[in-house]
């Protein structure tokens, strides 16, 4: 019984205190911390959005790149068939002349690369 | 008309309602300001960012904090920390006796960290024997024993130092 008794006079005791509660700082800790530690929807977004204008500046340099190609590669064909039908027009502009046009023309403009072809020197010992 | 709840106002709201409690059973475990500020700020940080338990419960949110503090006590038996900070305060200012108080203090403080939870839960909270035997996942008589001999360690305390 006197167990019960001391247990309840320390109870009492205790209980004229209370411990002691949080500083009022730590509410702006909280929720400043959750602020900060929320994920950032943009951030979020970021990488994707990245790697999508990425994406796009290479297909339109790429498209640029093929349009310059294709005029140049235009211009060039409509000045080797202008170069084709002069040649052929001074050689008769038949048939066969327009075929050594061709030939003409095609040499010209690529000329065969001696270095491709060993030019094989032959000496007479004889 | 009312206006949506901003999530600022949310956390508000449940700082308030469940802050002051879960820092009082925080300090009493820890035994220090610091650390159980410490404790209160993770569980509400981590709460709020699961998404999932917003509408928690006090008990979910008390057993998150109880798991918080044992983890700090872990840290911390690396890395000692001391705070002479008082953990008491009188409930009426008219009452306070600063010699008593300070010597329940040191009472408190000679206990362990377990002692402290289970006092606390029983004397402030006022959470029966069995209520704190499910809430530890323990027997009730091994609670009601546990309790008497914290009890009789800070009496024997409390007999030393008055």
């Amino acid at each position: 019984m006197d167990d019960v008794n001391n247990m309840n006079d320390i109870e009492e005791q205790v209980r004229r205190y209370r411990p002691v509660g949080p500083p009022d700082a730590l509410r702006a800790r909280v929720i400043g911390a959750n602020q900060r530690g929320k994920p950032n929807r943009l951030l979020e977004w970021l990488p994707a959005a990245v790697a999508a204008g990425v994406a796009v500046a290479f297909y339109m340099l790429g498209a640029g790149a093929r349009a310059d190609a294709d005029a140049f590669f235009s211009e060039a064909q409509q000045q080797r068939a202008a170069l084709v039908d002069q040649v052929a027009g001074s050689l008769g502009d038949d048939p066969l002349a327009r075929q050594a046009a061709e030939e003409i023309v095609g040499a010209a403009l690529n000329p065969p690369d001696v270095l491709d072809d060993p030019v094989v020197v032959t000496t007479n010992h004889d | 008309m009312s206006r949506p709840v901003e999530p600022g106002d949310r956390v508000g709201r449940l700082y308030d309602q469940f802050a002051p409690s879960l820092y009082r059973y925080a300090l009493m475990i820890l035994a220090d300001h610091g650390a159980a500020a410490d404790a209160v700020q993770q569980v509400f940080v981590g709460m709020l960012r699961a998404r999932s338990a917003i509408d928690s419960d006090e008990r979910y949110l008390r057993r998150a904090v109880r798991n918080e503090c044992y983890s700090a006590l872990r840290r911390r038996r690396r890395k000692p920390e001391q705070s002479d900070a008082p953990l008491l305060e009188a409930v009426s200012p008219e009452a306070d006796n600063p010699d008593d108080r300070v010597a329940v203090e040191q009472a408190m403080r000679a206990l362990t960290p377990e002692q402290r939870d289970l006092v606390h839960l029983k004397v402030y909270e006022g959470w029966t024997f069995q209520e704190i035997a499910d809430f530890y996942g323990e027997s009730k008589n091994t609670i009601a024993s546990r309790y008497r001999y914290a009890l009789e360690r800070m009496r024997n305390k409390l007999s030393w130092t008055t």
